[in-house]
């Protein structure tokens, strides 16, 4: 060998650094240095030949092409799958979660309860978005609503159906639906049912409700044909096949059974039992029959050309606008058409005489976030305590370094530990579930357990599980695995971690906690002023009896006969009940703005009915009992006087004209609250009724089974062979926030909920960081601490952690919890006790469980925990 | 002996550690056949022949010296087996019989300068 080879590379410019790394990384080590020692001096060979750039080039090259299986290390690729270890990583598992029970059950349980939520809020999530959309046409119907101003209805007049099919090329199909309530009499019994429609013969080709039983196509032309639902059927006849068969409707009509229909969907927004054609209307209601623009009472659908897209939408309101325009001139500039797609309505519709049962798309908004915030609530417990119960485990990571495991293994132990305590609580999930079924059917509206079932579920199941365990697991894992393994073996048995991390989880908790325990204080409080808010009539104790059959015939006898008797005398009859009061537009008055539109909303009283439901009438007189002469005369509320630009004084003796029919004003009454307080007072208008509709009965305290009594003998009298049946104003009115009280028990459960599974997590912490600091415990109590000052101690940490999660919560809640107010009309306002509340109660629930273990840390024996020193 | 016994690029590596023994490692093999032949050889394909080689026991190798020029790392020196030489011959053997049986005017002519 030459003594200067050396010198023989020119400028002694070694190959590339890189390449010459990558074949350390994953080249074997037995074959390592001839092949580097060939690369190299082929390189300098190269150098000499072709010059430093090719020579550059081929040894980069030359690289590469050296990556081949032969030459690849052992390990860098997959291993044969080595049970062994597995099985030890189990055995170790296990046995960890029987070491320390204690904190095992604590992680299982919160995070299940974490879980069962999640799991509970996202089918009902999922279960709001998906209705209508059975429907085969789903993605190409459509509803249209009629906006006036600041009111938007639901509601359409039937002319503009068959128009706007004629007239709009890509509109495909029309169906109009007028719901129904009907006395059916089947063999002599009689029923009342409250949840028809009328339909067009294209309902079948618009809507896809499958059709049990059919007697022949084309249902809903024949106009003295009925279609039942499967149910309906069953309650009248016992069983399902009853095509043909006849039934009396009102106590007039016969209509024969055309078609059985299968139960209606859940999730759908139109539920009825049976259907009527509206080709009967024609013959009996003048709105059909002269094809009427101004009467609107009927739901228009559309199918419209499968080429409409979302930003088509507002050129088709146009159009349809302007047909409306063309054929009502007087109302031109006065309403507007909107069209909803039929898979919004459920969620996004805030119409004005729609149908009942809508949700609401800022309730599924909040509830999927206090989901994702409740299963993070569970996983950052998860997480701590996880982390703190494995600082025990330093020793085991220690010797398994010694013995060779690399961190990769560690980390892939540890992962694994806490995936399987994830699916451990999800199993457990999904047993709390099991055992609250009954109770979540009521809260939610279907059974949990069957949505369980689906493919997806299942799937988004596993997925969130497989996330959570290993979101959790994160933080342990690299952290046990980073160990030094001399920290280790030293002489300390314990570690701490860092103290930050775990101080802003405990307040990510409750800032999380805190503003939920707000939202429910908040919700409740909205909820009570709801239901004693004095609504400007007295709701309590009325009794509501509609008239049926025969009452109608005999309506002056029922008013002799209630007045007459001391137990019923307070009565009054109305047409509608202050729930379903209908709205009208078309009212003119003098001097009224031509470019405005007003609906009216308008009903029938008799003269009673001031004093019986203790409305007060600010001027002007009431309707004298039984006159025909006060036929033509209203009495309005306050906002409608305003509307007309008077004063209640000289309101009087105007004229106010609806329709073509001219109303000279006899009174005015103090506003009241005929519709849900979400909505502020409309104006409204009293005509006089001397016909009947509901008979309302104010029953006299102490009194109540007497009056029943008293009124079931007269409606037997009176009305032989129809049930007699009857209602209270109040719980309808409630009724009407049913889902205002379903979103405080929900909002009061996952409160509750929420402080549980922080408090769970503090439980842990402070057991875990108590045993940290038992040296320094002992020193105190030696010293001469009481335990009361060591409880403080220990607490003082935790509470400042509390107040400050406080301090971020308590504005945020604040913020969203106005956003929501802002929805009622009438509404309470944010008052300082109710920060005052929720900070006391989370304060008192924590300075429990902190004491709990403070105590216990407390009350041990100096001389064990110092023993060590 | 069958064909695939012994590739064609294994062939010319055997036949070319056969020619610098004692001194035959994977660069001045891969710098010869390349001088030989005209193309680019790269090391690594002549390192994977030869590693095969090994493995059919037809060359045996031995660590041998460090140089500067390799960074200091010795190099693996190859030579040919008895059995590798069997090979050698066998194969040859083929070539020279059939060589021997082309009529004079049976192929092209080839102007070899």
């Amino acid at each position: 060998m030459q003594a200067n080879k050396s010198n023989n590379s020119p400028e002694l410019a070694s190959p590339p650094k890189w390449p010459g790394k990558l074949l350390e990384w994953l080249c074997r080590e037995e074959l390592l240095e001839e092949v580097q020692g060939d690369l190299q001096e082929r390189y300098y060979l190269r150098v000499q030949k072709l010059g430093e750039k090719k020579a550059r080039n081929l040894y980069i090259r030359e690289v590469l092409a050296y990556m081949r299986p032969s030459i690849i290390k052992r390990g860098i690729t997959t291993q044969p799958f080595n049970t062994h270890m597995i099985q030890n990583y189990f055995l170790i598992a296990y046995r960890n979660l029987l070491r320390f029970k204690a904190y095992t059950l604590l992680n299982i349980m919160g995070l299940a309860i974490g879980i069962a939520c999640s799991i509970l809020i996202l089918l009902w999530v999922q279960n709001e978005m998906i209705y209508d959309k059975f429907h085969k046409n789903a993605s190409s119907l459509y509803r249209i609503t009629a906006d006036a101003g600041e009111m938007r209805s639901a509601y359409t007049s039937p002319a503009i159906a068959p128009t706007i099919q004629a007239r709009i090329p890509y509109v495909e199909k029309v169906l109009r639906l007028r719901s129904t309530e009907n006395v059916v009499e089947v063999d002599g019994r009689q029923f009342e049912e409250k949840n028809g429609f009328f339909a067009d013969s294209s309902f079948f080709d618009v809507f896809t409700f499958p059709l049990n039983q059919a007697a022949h196509v084309s249902l809903l032309q024949q106009p003295d044909e009925i279609i039942l639902t499967k149910q309906l059927a069953r309650k009248y006849f016992g069983q399902e096949n009853v095509l043909g068969k006849t039934i009396l409707l009102d106590g007039k009509h016969l209509f024969k059974i055309a078609g059985i229909l299968d139960n209606i969907p859940a999730t759908s927004h139109l539920k009825f039992d049976y259907l009527l054609p509206i080709s009967f209307l024609a013959k009996t209601q003048p709105e059909i029959r002269e094809n009427s623009w101004n009467a609107f009472l009927y739901y228009t659908y559309l199918q419209l050309s499968s080429k409409i897209e979302k930003k088509d939408l507002p050129e088709v309101e146009r159009r349809i606008t302007s047909l409306f325009e063309e054929h009502v001139p007087q109302a031109k500039g006065q309403i507007k058409f909107g069209v909803q797609p039929l898979t919004a309505i459920h969620l996004h519709s805030k119409l004005s005489n729609d149908v009942d049962g809508h949700g609401n798309i800022a309730y599924v908004r909040i509830l999927s976030l206090v989901a994702a915030f409740i299963l993070l609530l569970a996983c950052i417990n998860f997480m701590n305590l996880s982390t703190a119960r494995s600082a025990r485990r330093a020793k085991e990571v220690g010797l398994r370094k010694v013995i060779g495991a690399r961190r990769d293994q560690l980390i892939g132990q540890f992962l694994g530990e806490s995936l399987l305590l994830s699916f451990m609580a999800l199993l457990a999930a999904i047993v709390i579930l099991l055992l609250t079924q009954p109770f979540t059917q009521e809260l939610i509206g279907f059974n949990v357990l069957t949505r369980l079932l689906d493919k997806e579920t299942i799937i988004s199941l596993l997925c969130i599980t497989s996330l959570t365990g290993l979101l959790s697991g994160c933080y342990p894992a690299f952290y046990l695995s980073s160990l030094g393994l001399q920290s280790i073996l030293k002489k300390g048995k314990t570690l701490t971690y860092s103290s930050g991390l775990r101080s802003s989880l405990v307040v990510i908790q409750f800032v999380i906690a805190i503003g939920l325990i707000l939202g429910t204080v908040v919700v409740h409080s909205q909820l009570k002023f709801i239901q004693y808010k004095h609504l400007g009539f007295d709701k309590e104790n009325l009794l509501c009896i509609p008239m049926k059959g025969k009452l109608w015939d005999n309506y002056q006898t029922l008013r002799s006969k209630l007045a007459s008797s001391s137990i019923t005398s307070r009565f009054t009859v109305i047409s509608d009940l202050p729930t379903n009061l209908q709205s009208h537009g078309d009212v003119e008055w003098e001097g009224k703005n031509k470019q405005q539109i007003m609906l009216f909303n308008r009903t029938s009283v008799d003269e009673n009915f001031l004093e019986v439901f203790g409305t007060q009438l600010l001027s002007g007189r009431n309707f004298l009992p039984a006159t025909k002469s006060d036929t033509g005369k209203v009495i309005i509320n306050e906002t409608a006087s305003s509307i007309m630009g008077l004063r209640p004084d000289n309101a009087i003796g105007k004229t106010i004209m609806s329709g073509t029919t001219r109303h000279t004003i006899i009174g005015v009454v103090k506003d009241f609250h005929f519709r849900p307080l979400h909505q502020p007072i409309e104006p409204l208008m009293l005509q006089h009724n001397t016909w009947g509709g509901n008979v309302i009965v104010k029953i006299k305290p102490g009194q109540f089974e007497q009056t029943l009594t008293t009124l079931e003998e007269m409606y037997q009298e009176l009305n032989a062979g129809y049930e007699f049946s009857y209602g209270f104003i109040d719980q309808d009115l409630d009724k009407l926030y049913r889902t205002e009280r379903r979103m405080a028990s929900i909002f009061t459960g996952f409160a509750i909920l929420s402080i549980l599974i922080s408090c769970l997590g503090l439980f842990g912490l402070t057991a875990y960081v108590a045993e940290q600091r038992t040296k320094e415990i002992g020193i105190r109590k030696v010293l001469g601490a009481s335990v009361f000052n060591i409880v403080v101690h220990l607490a003082n940490d935790f509470l400042k952690l509390i107040l400050f999660g406080f301090v971020i919560g308590a504005p945020l809640a604040a913020y969203f919890m106005q956003r929501w107010l802002e929805d009622f009309a009438y509404r309470i306002e944010l008052t300082l006790w109710m920060f005052a509340l929720a900070i006391g109660l989370t304060l008192l629930v924590a300075l429990l469980t902190v004491s709990f273990q403070s105590i216990k840390a407390a009350l041990a024996n100096p001389i064990k925990s110092l023993r060590n020193e | 002996m069958r064909r695939s016994d012994l590739g064609e690029f294994e062939e010319l590596v055997l036949l070319t550690v056969a020619v610098l023994t004692p001194k035959a490692y994977s660069v001045v093999i891969a710098e010869d056949l390349e001088t030989a032949t005209g193309q680019t050889v790269s090391t690594g394909a002549v390192h994977a022949a030869l590693q095969r080689l090994e493995e059919k026991g037809l060359v045996k190798s031995h660590l041998g010296e460090a140089t500067p020029e390799r960074g200091g790392r010795r190099k693996r020196l190859f030579a040919v087996t008895p059995a590798g030489s069997h090979i050698l011959t066998q194969v040859r053997a083929v070539r020279e019989s059939l060589w021997s049986r082309i009529l004079p005017q049976a192929l092209p002519k080839v102007d070899l300068t």
